[in-house]
């Protein structure tokens, strides 16, 4: 009921700011491609901007309210989550309603259910509500409220330039990864997430302005922090394929970790939800009196994003034993902060999680078998990925988000080797991603991009059939034609003409041949060129020409003149109706 | 002239300019609000920047304070907290992998020292503390090959002294695992670097040089040393201390002289250890039969050092008889004031001494330190009576009497412990005496 009113209160403020714009089209038809790529860059260095200072903001925030080093036995520590969740609670529940949650499935929401749309008022409350929530010890990161950040200047920008529902729609993930770009500081990584959870497809339309305004951001995001990655990467190297293993077993760790984190992440959150509406006004508050008291007694490091302490682990200073107590208890506070529907990412979290699972691991390994030469930050790195592809399903993602990180393409493969276990353990033994769960359990119904990416695609080859058709020669008479056509039965026929080429002929076509009866039949008809198609095109591609012609014949791609076979709409609906 | 026709009505027209102004005034917005935020951007930045700065620099000098009390446990969490705030910052985490040290969590300021090691292979910090943990946990092999990495390494501010010093740290622990002539070719290595008149480093070297039982060496640079200074009462002590331990017991005397009456005048004060020193080496002067002396004045001198001995083996066998009966009946207790070298390995000692027993019962051999002492009593029975002309008129004769008197020091010193006063003076001389009557003390 809540999504339902909801959308009706976007879809209101929506409607107010829609221009009426077939005037434009006809007055400047160019106007909007022109705009395009200007814009793309205001998109991406006003998100960059907009990203820099919600990220010192959260820091500010941090330092004011927790201290500059939070240590277990504090007070505060136990307090300032618990009000930090009451002032969250009462923002989202009276002033910002669209800021729940992280931002991925809500730009996703703008993307495909209200044409691009993301309100003002949205990006402030994301800003205002995100930075206190983080800030304030909640185990939540920066990156997805960044991506939702961005989508929202991009709408923005959109609108006031009285753009078409259809560019509105494209400026979105365009500003969705500028924003999640300049959060990360790394520019494909966030290309990549968005074309891969967001977009779902690769369009070469909006993939420029995705690419200009995510390198934007990040430009100008290195001007404040540097051209430094996310992480210090200590050098990493592996000697010998045998090595592999090792990143194996923590592959399979991974998947297990996150199933258990996303099992319990769902469940509890589906639990909140079945909950009286009133209690979500207080729930933020239990998950960060919850993490208070994690805090308190022994782990502040799982409070807010964690980078400082990845950092720590990627170095090394850490016991495995703490390093796993530390990966549980992030998987705990994390699963508190998202499941109270608390404003914040998951990005940092996930590679929270990652790093302490992968340096826990590794350390282990290394206590085990001594003679293993890799160092911790690389189990940490590739433990990242691990968590990237097994938790949030982006296993494309995941491979070029450590890669730009560490800045060292010596990891490639355990990453890949890690990734594609955890993904497949995972995806194996829960079947729905993350963000789609949310977006059920939160009323929308988004498509499954995970879904699209693997569905199979139909080709013609699967249809195929013999040629069971008639063939004549173009040089062959109506005549000859019709009595030996009498006896086949067709409903058309294959005409070799004299030029190697191949016409379908109708029954039709051939009656109004009969007016010359002993002439050359290609003589006769005006030949419209058949659509030439190879066994390696999409089905779907087909469908078109039924309309024109009853049957298609399929060529070979060496033999351009030969004939693989036909297909006719019935065997294309038939292999449809197989799937 | 023909005129060309817009395709668009003046209603459109104006349409249009109307649209390139909004569009226009739009873009002009947009690029006044990016800078309105880059302002804004930089501003939060940098106050942010610097309080975080200020922030890890107060954490930073908490954890050095609490590690200069003592306090690593303190300063391990002040210490992370400033590298937390202030990451890479390499001072900082060299502290810490200090202070991890210091807190006995050894293996974690290895791997913390070593991940450190990866990024700055050369730094000569580092490596000298992987070198410290190396030791401490006592793998040798390591711990000099990161010494060798500290001294061959990069250091801030003046890396000749930083170096100088982790070499002499280095010696020291050789000295210390007992690796006396790698301890010697280091310390050459670091004197022949070494400015000539850096007095005070010279004098560190030669103590390390006595540590490492290079007396030759060690005099060698204190008289350098005082070459240059003749005022340097260290050098003085020193030249002592190795004069007397190379047996050139006349230029110890003199040495020590030389210092006692420089500290005199000068109001210093000269260390007990050397006073000692000069007063033994006066009496060893006292006692020794130099061949300098006059026959009679040398044959005086065997006479007491046979008085001495006489009275050092008496005393000897005296204990040993006391102490046999309780050992006979198996106390240990006995065993506990015999010379603890004899009593870890008894058998090989006497060996050494007094031939392989051969295919002696377990008894017998047991028995060999009162057959030791027999033989010796019996040595002394056959010259019971001799006369002063008797060893004034042969060297020989007199040389044998001193060999006697050694050997029963040299003895009694394995049987009953280490002697004290003239017999540990007699032991001393016995050291430098060469068959044939010649001391090492004679021409020095």
């Amino acid at each position: 009921m809540g999504t339902a009113a909801k959308r009706g209160e976007v879809a209101e403020e929506e409607k107010s700011y829609y221009p009426t714009p077939p005037d434009i089209s006809v007055l400047a038809p160019n106007r909007e491609d022109r705009l395009f790529l200007v814009l793309s860059i205001f998109i991406g260095v006003i998100s960059g901007l907009l990203v820099i200072c919600f990220r010192v903001s959260i820091n500010w925030f941090e330092v004011l309210v927790l201290g500059s080093a939070p240590h277990p036995g504090q007070m505060r520590l136990l307090l300032v989550p618990a009000i930090t969740g009451i002032l969250v609670g009462l923002l989202v529940h009276f002033v910002f309603p669209a800021t729940r949650g992280s931002g991925v499935n809500q730009t996703k929401a703008a993307l495909y259910i209200y044409n691009g749309f993301i309100s003002f008022r949205t990006v402030i409350g994301k800003f205002i509500t995100s930075a206190v929530a983080i800030g304030g010890g909640f185990s939540l990161g920066p990156e997805d409220p960044s991506l939702q950040i961005g989508a929202g200047v991009a709408s923005l920008i959109g609108r006031r330039l009285r753009l078409s529902r259809e560019s509105l729609r494209m400026f979105a993930p365009i500003g969705a990864a500028a924003g999640l770009a300049a959060a990360f500081n790394a520019p494909i990584s966030a290309i990549i997430f968005v074309i891969e959870e967001v977009i779902g497809r690769w369009s070469a339309g909006v993939l420029g302005s995705i690419v200009l305004a995510a390198f934007a951001s990040v430009s100008v995001a290195r001007a404040f922090w540097g051209p430094e990655p996310l992480f210090r990467i200590p050098a990493v190297a592996i000697n010998g394929s045998r090595q592999l293993l090792a990143f194996a077993i923590l592959g399979v760790a991974g998947g297990i970790a996150a199933l258990i984190f996303s099992k319990g992440l769902t469940a509890l959150r589906a639990n909140l939800y079945r909950l009286a509406h009133w209690t979500r006004l207080c729930q933020s508050a239990a998950a960060g009196l919850l993490i208070g008291i994690i805090a308190y007694f022994g782990a502040p490091q799982v409070m807010g994003a964690g980078y400082g302490i990845i950092d720590q682990a990627i170095h090394g200073q850490f016991t495995w034993t703490f390093l796993l107590a530390l990966c549980l208890l992030k998987i705990l506070a994390t699963t508190l902060s998202s499941a109270s529907n608390t404003p914040g990412g998951m990005f940092a979290p996930t590679l929270f999680i990652g790093a302490m699972l992968g340096a826990s691991v590794g350390s282990l390994e290394k206590v085990l078998f001594p003679h293993l030469t890799i160092s911790i930050g690389a189990y940490a790195l590739v433990g990242m990925g691990v968590l990237f592809a097994g938790f949030l399903r982006v296993p494309l993602t995941s491979v070029f988000m450590v890669i730009e990180v560490s800045g060292n393409y010596g990891i490639i493969l355990p990453v890949i080797l890690a990734n594609t276990i955890a993904y497949l353990v995972s995806r194996g033994l829960h079947t729905v991603p993350i963000y789609e769960a949310f977006a059920r359990q939160d009323g929308l119904e988004l498509p499954s991009l995970e879904e699209q990416r693997e569905a199979r695609v139909l080709h013609i080859e699967d249809a195929l059939q013999p040629v069971t058709a008639p063939v004549f020669s173009g040089n062959d008479t109506w005549r000859s034609i019709s009595e030996r056509l009498a006896l086949a039965g067709s409903p058309a026929i294959l005409l070799h003409t004299t030029d190697e080429d191949w016409y379908v002929m109708g029954r039709e076509e051939l009656a109004a041949a009969a007016r010359m009866p002993d002439a050359p039949i290609e003589r006769i008809l005006t030949l419209e060129r058949v659509p030439i198609l190879y066994p390696d095109l999409p089905l779907d591609s087909t469908i078109p020409h039924f309309e024109r012609w009853p049957l298609l014949p399929v060529r070979n791609r060496v033999r351009g003149r030969a004939l693989e076979g036909t297909v006719t709409l019935a065997d294309v609906l038939g292999r449809y109706q197989q799937e | 002239m023909a005129l060309l026709k817009s395709p668009f009505t003046p209603e459109e027209r104006a349409a249009r300019r109307k649209l390139i102004f909004t569009d226009t005034l739009s873009l002009t917005t947009i690029l006044a609000i990016t800078v309105l935020l880059a302002v804004a951007a930089h501003f939060i930045h940098e106050s942010y920047a610097s309080h975080r700065k200020s922030l890890a620099d107060r954490w930073a000098d908490r954890g050095i304070a609490a590690l200069n009390r003592k306090e690593p446990l303190v300063a391990i969490g002040a210490l992370r907290s400033a590298l937390a705030l202030d990451p890479g910052n390499q001072d900082t985490e060299v502290r810490l992998a200090e202070a991890l040290a210091a807190a006995g969590r050894t293996a974690e300021a290895i791997s913390y020292f070593n991940m450190l090691a990866q990024s700055r292979p050369g730094d000569g910090i580092i490596n000298l503390q992987l070198a410290r943990l190396a030791a401490r946990q006592g793998e040798e092999q390591r711990a000099l090959a990161d010494y060798q990495q500290a001294i061959f390494g990069d250091w801030h501010g003046n890396g000749y002294l930083q170096r100088r010093e982790v070499r002499l740290e280095m010696v020291e622990y050789l000295i210390s695992r007992g690796l006396f002539l790698r301890a010697r070719s280091e310390l050459l290595v670091s004197a022949g670097n070494a400015p000539r008149n850096d007095n005070a480093f010279l004098i560190q070297i030669a103590k390390l040089m006595e540590k490492s039982e290079d007396p030759q060496n060690g005099l060698h640079l204190y008289q350098q040393v005082l070459q240059q200074d003749p005022d340097s009462l260290a050098a003085m002590e020193g030249a002592g201390r190795t004069s007397f331990d190379l047996g050139a017991y006349r230029q110890a005397r003199r040495y020590f002289e030389q210092a006692i009456s420089h500290s005199a005048s000068r109001g210093l004060q000269i260390s007990p250890g050397t006073q000692e020193l000069a007063r033994q080496t006066n009496r060893l002067l006292l006692l020794a039969p130099l061949p300098d002396l006059s026959p009679r004045g040398r044959a005086l001198r065997i006479l007491e050092n046979r008085k001495i001995a006489q009275a050092r083996l008496a005393a000897c066998a005296t204990r040993l008889s006391s102490k046999s009966e309780p050992s006979a009946t198996g106390s240990s207790q006995a065993d506990g004031d015999l010379h603890p070298s004899l009593l870890r390995h008894p058998i090989k000692n006497l060996e050494s001494h007094f031939g392989k027993p051969g295919g002696k019962s377990a008894e017998a051999v047991e028995s060999s330190p009162n057959l030791a002492l027999e033989n010796l009593q019996a040595r002394w029975k056959q010259s019971k009576r001799i006369t002063l002309g008797q060893l004034e008129r042969s060297r020989g004769f007199a040389e044998a009497q001193m060999q006697l008197v050694f050997d029963t020091e040299r003895i009694t010193a394995e049987l009953c412990g280490s002697p004290s006063g003239d017999d540990a003076l007699l032991l001393r001389l016995g050291e430098a005496w060469r068959p044939g009557g010649a001391w090492r003390i004679t021409n020095q």
